[in-house]
């Protein structure tokens, strides 16, 4: 396996490694709690911040991140007030945002920068700083549950309980919006905008056929999450595809083939 | 008397503008089993929110002593709410169902200790449902997932138990047992019970005081006493049965 002696390679490995066990931490309690969409919105938000930070000289990942940071207090917001359905509220903004972020690059457009590679990711793009930034994140990600866990399984699963038991539900809610704006985007990075709901949803999803328990759920979603993320690398390599659409497509087909299972 | 755990003064709820509780006092006891009834709508799963401290009041709540949002800090309440607002198809196993009640009790990292297993199995044989604990939640019929879902309180071992119309769901054997279970509990423990029965159907006769709750709350007194017809007819606004019934045993 020369490939793996690929300085890059090792790289999409080791990213892919991280986001898988972090989506997958996500991907239960976005699937129970309906929150996929939110997802959606969010990764698409962040579309205008890389706009508006190619605009501005600043770092992408910064600005990118600062956007999908306001879109996640936002649907957080909006789900608290029912004064606007969330769905819709998350609809217009995300469509928003892309507009502007595509109004600016068409305006000040710079060949260096590859909007493809945003939209559909690009393993190859990943630096040691990336890197670097993603074992940051995944740290604050592990901590998170580890110290909410229990919190976040009782609001999913009794609200009313969890309140009784003084969790508090507003600042939970506003707190896993704006991790998840920061976790999408180490998504963005490995799989691009358009594509990384699939990391939020399948995982779970797969899972969902092979057990009844929440802890089993979760175990076994980081397992799917990295065979399809691993094997979608290595394909994507040997088969010559670009890696994003490669693993959600290998993820996809491991959906396929466990949905009859249910 | 012994010590007041539960205490309203004057207490006030609005909902979207609308008066849904005015006027109630109420005064619960260390140890005592308080039973609300009243027709729907008359504010029971209010007054059960309000003495939790989820929704909004006017008046004084007195929680020992504290305001509800002080003493649930401390993990003094287990709430059993009414049937609805959660996810009954959410995937959880029986054992996890109730472990969720010991989240007050585990440390930080809320990894379960010996202790907590251990009171997860004991409140499950309370509740008969030992042998399901493997079991999904959501393949239980609606009456045995009630019945894990009071083991879920149980384990939590909170001083205040609140239980927003328990029996609903139960068929009559089980009712007997929840109510066998609710008087050893109140034999063996301090715990402090206030219960809300969906109907004035049956007021078992351990209860040590029974309201009617119709906006307001007409105190009642222990349920061996006599029926105040007139009081009922205010509540109920017409006339109806007998409001307490003697529990089976013959011990009446
Ligand atoms: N979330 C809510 N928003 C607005 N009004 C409510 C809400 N919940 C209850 N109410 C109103 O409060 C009153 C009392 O309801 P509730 O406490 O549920 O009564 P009960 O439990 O005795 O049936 C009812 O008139 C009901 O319409
Ligand atoms: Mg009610």
């Amino acid at each position: 396996m020369e490939i793996l002696s690929y300085t890059f390679f090792q790289r999409a490995l080791i990213g892919g490694i991280l986001i898988s066990v972090v989506f997958s931490l996500f991907s239960f309690f976005v699937v129970v709690r309906k929150l996929s969409f939110a997802g959606v919105g969010i990764s698409h938000t962040a579309f205008g911040g890389i706009a508006l930070g190619i605009l501005l000289g600043i770092n992408l990942s910064i600005s990118a991140m600062i956007f999908a940071i306001i879109i996640a207090v936002f649907i957080a917001y909006t789900s608290q007030k029912r004064r606007l359905h969330e769905d819709a509220a998350i609809g217009i903004f995300f469509s928003f945002s892309m507009a502007i972020g595509i109004a600016i690059i068409s305006k000040y457009h710079r060949t260096t920068v590859d909007i493809w590679s945003f939209l559909f990711g690009n393993i190859t793009t990943i630096t040691r700083g990336d890197l670097t930034f993603f074992g940051i994140i995944t740290g604050i990600v592990l901590l998170y549950f580890f110290l909410f866990f229990g919190d976040l399984i009782l609001l999913a699963f009794d609200p009313e309980v969890a309140q009784s038991y003084g969790v508090n539900v507003k600042l939970h809610n506003y707190f896993f919006m704006i991790m998840l704006g920061v976790v999408v985007i180490m998504g963005i990075k490995m799989v691009g905008v358009i594509l990384i709901s699939a990391f939020l949803v399948l995982p779970a999803t797969i899972a969902f056929a092979f057990s009844k328990s929440f802890v089993k759920i979760i175990e076994l979603s980081i397992l799917f999450s990295l065979v399809f993320t691993i094997a979608g690398l290595f394909l994507s390599y040997y088969l010559d595809m670009p890696s994003g659409a490669t693993i959600v497509i290998t993820g996809t087909i491991l959906f396929g083939l466990t949905y009859f299972k249910r | 008397m012994s010590e007041v755990v539960i205490e309203l003064k004057n207490v006030l709820v609005r909902r979207d503008g609308k008066i849904v509780l005015k006027n109630v006092n109420l005064k619960v006891y260390k140890n005592q089993i308080y039973a609300i009834c009243g027709p729907n709508g008359g504010g029971k799963t209010t007054l059960l929110r309000t003495i939790v401290g989820i929704t909004n009041y006017e008046g004084e709540v007195k929680i020992f002593g504290e305001p509800p949002r002080e003493a649930i800090k401390k993990g003094v309440f287990s709430y059993l709410p009414q049937r609805s607002p959660m996810d009954y198809t959410f995937p959880a196993t029986v054992y996890e169902v109730v472990m969720m009640g010991r989240i007050k009790k585990m440390g930080l990292l809320k990894i379960p200790r010996k202790a907590d297993k251990e009171e997860v199995l004991e409140s499950l044989k309370l509740v008969n449902m030992l042998e399901f604990k493997h079991k999904p939640f959501s393949a239980l019929s609606g009456g045995q997932q009630q019945r894990v879902l009071i083991a879920r309180a149980l384990a939590s071992k909170a001083k205040i138990l609140l239980l927003d119309e328990p029996i609903t769901g139960l068929d009559i054997q089980a009712q007997l047992a929840f109510y066998d279970l609710l008087k050893d509990l109140k034999e063996k423990t301090d715990i402090t019970i206030v219960i809300v029965t969906h109907d004035i159907g049956v007021v078992p006769t351990f209860v040590d005081a029974v309201a009617c709750l119709n906006k307001e709350l007409f105190y009642h007194g222990a349920p061996s006493s006599e029926l105040n017809m007139e009081l009922l007819k205010k509540v109920y606004g017409t006339d109806i049965g007998v409001l307490v019934h003697g529990h089976h045993h013959g011990d009446t």
